[in-house]
């Protein structure tokens, strides 16, 4: 079964995001921030095979977090999705700059995280080809 | 004679000067009091609203728990309702059969839609945050303006001190945080990620 972490220092967020996910055939892993997030990388390795990381969160955000993970050539194509509240053409651009894969504004459905997952999944696949 | 007036003039402005000056004085006793008693109110806000970030999430995570339960209960029930396949039941139990399936099928996607509901938790916390941080910040700038009174210095370092201490509470938040998301918001981001996307393959 493909494992998921999830990022986010909203434990409300965290469940939510990890009944979804296992609603979806994932199995999940939590971590509260994006020093958390990296020790977690480090010690499932290499068993985490998507991120899905929010933006604000103390210690290291999800945008450092993200910076972090690409310049590491275990984790540089690692599959990663933005979960967060802020919805700027800035923000979406920056995130892309830091190279996320996709980005999805709360509140969303299963429906719509399922898509978006699956949309990450088809464009690395076609990357990797 | 004019001397005389001289003096009494000079004796009236500054008995006026001093009641100014006394006025004024009191005037900034009760600034001073009221800056202290507003900014040692501030810490009892800051704390109640921790309180209340601390006390929904706990109330979320166990609503979550409750849907969770609900979800496999409602599994049991569809798998329990197998048995009765195939099994040449009378036409008026099928239709009840049917009616119950697409009963707990609504129940199913009534307890997710309030699992997506249950999202706003988290947006109102990054609300309450981004107000705690402001309220904070109106503390800092009262107590900067306390160290103009000599007399409240200790109180204001020991207060500071406290600030500076306080760690509770979420100190990470989006000040624009909203519940209220438009899909045509979501298909702007998509088309900004989708541009971006076909840049990146030229």
């Amino acid at each position: 079964m493909a494992k998921a972490l999830v990022v986010d220092d909203s434990k409300t967020m965290r469940t939510i995001l990890g009944k979804m996910l296992v609603g979806i055939g994932y199995e999940v892993c939590q971590a509260g921030n994006g020093r958390e997030a990296l020790e977690v990388m480090d010690r499932e390795y290499p068993d985490v095979s998507l991120v899905l990381a929010d933006w604000n969160m103390p210690e290291m955000n999800g945008l450092d977090l993200i910076k972090i993970v690409r310049s590491n050539p275990l984790y540089s194509s690692m599959p990663i999705l933005m979960i967060t509240t802020r919805g700027t053409e800035h923000d979406v651009v920056e995130a892309l700059q830091a190279k996320v894969n996709s980005y999805i504004m709360k509140p969303f459905t299963p429906q719509e995280l399922k898509e978006k997952i699956e949309g990450i999944l088809k464009t690395v696949q076609v990357s990797a080809v | 004679m004019l001397a005389e007036k001289k003096v009494n003039e000079d004796a009236g402005t500054t008995e006026s000067v001093i009641t100014a000056l006394q006025k004024v004085i009191m005037l900034l006793d009760r600034i001073k009091n009221a800056i202290e008693d507003s900014s040692s109110k501030i810490p009892n806000a800051s704390v109640q609203l921790n309180t209340v970030t601390q006390a929904t999430e706990l109330a979320t995570v166990e609503i979550l728990d409750v849907l969770d339960q609900m979800g496999t209960k409602i599994h049991m029930v569809e798998n329990g309702l197998k048995e009765f396949d195939g099994k040449g039941i009378p036409e008026r139990q099928l239709l009840m059969l049917t009616g119950i399936r697409q009963t707990l099928a609504e129940l199913r996607e009534n307890t997710s839609n309030i699992t997506v509901a249950l999202q706003v938790q988290d947006i109102t916390a990054q609300k309450i945050g981004a107000a705690n941080h402001l309220i904070e910040s109106v503390r800092r700038e009262l107590l900067t303006e306390l160290n103009y009174f000599e007399t409240a210095k200790k109180k204001t370092d020991e207060a500071r001190r406290y600030v500076e201490e306080d760690k509770a509470g979420p100190k990470s938040f989006d000040v624009n945080a909203s519940y209220m998301k438009t899909p045509e918001h979501q298909t702007k981001i998509d088309e900004v990620v989708t541009a971006w996307q076909e840049n990146e393959k030229k």
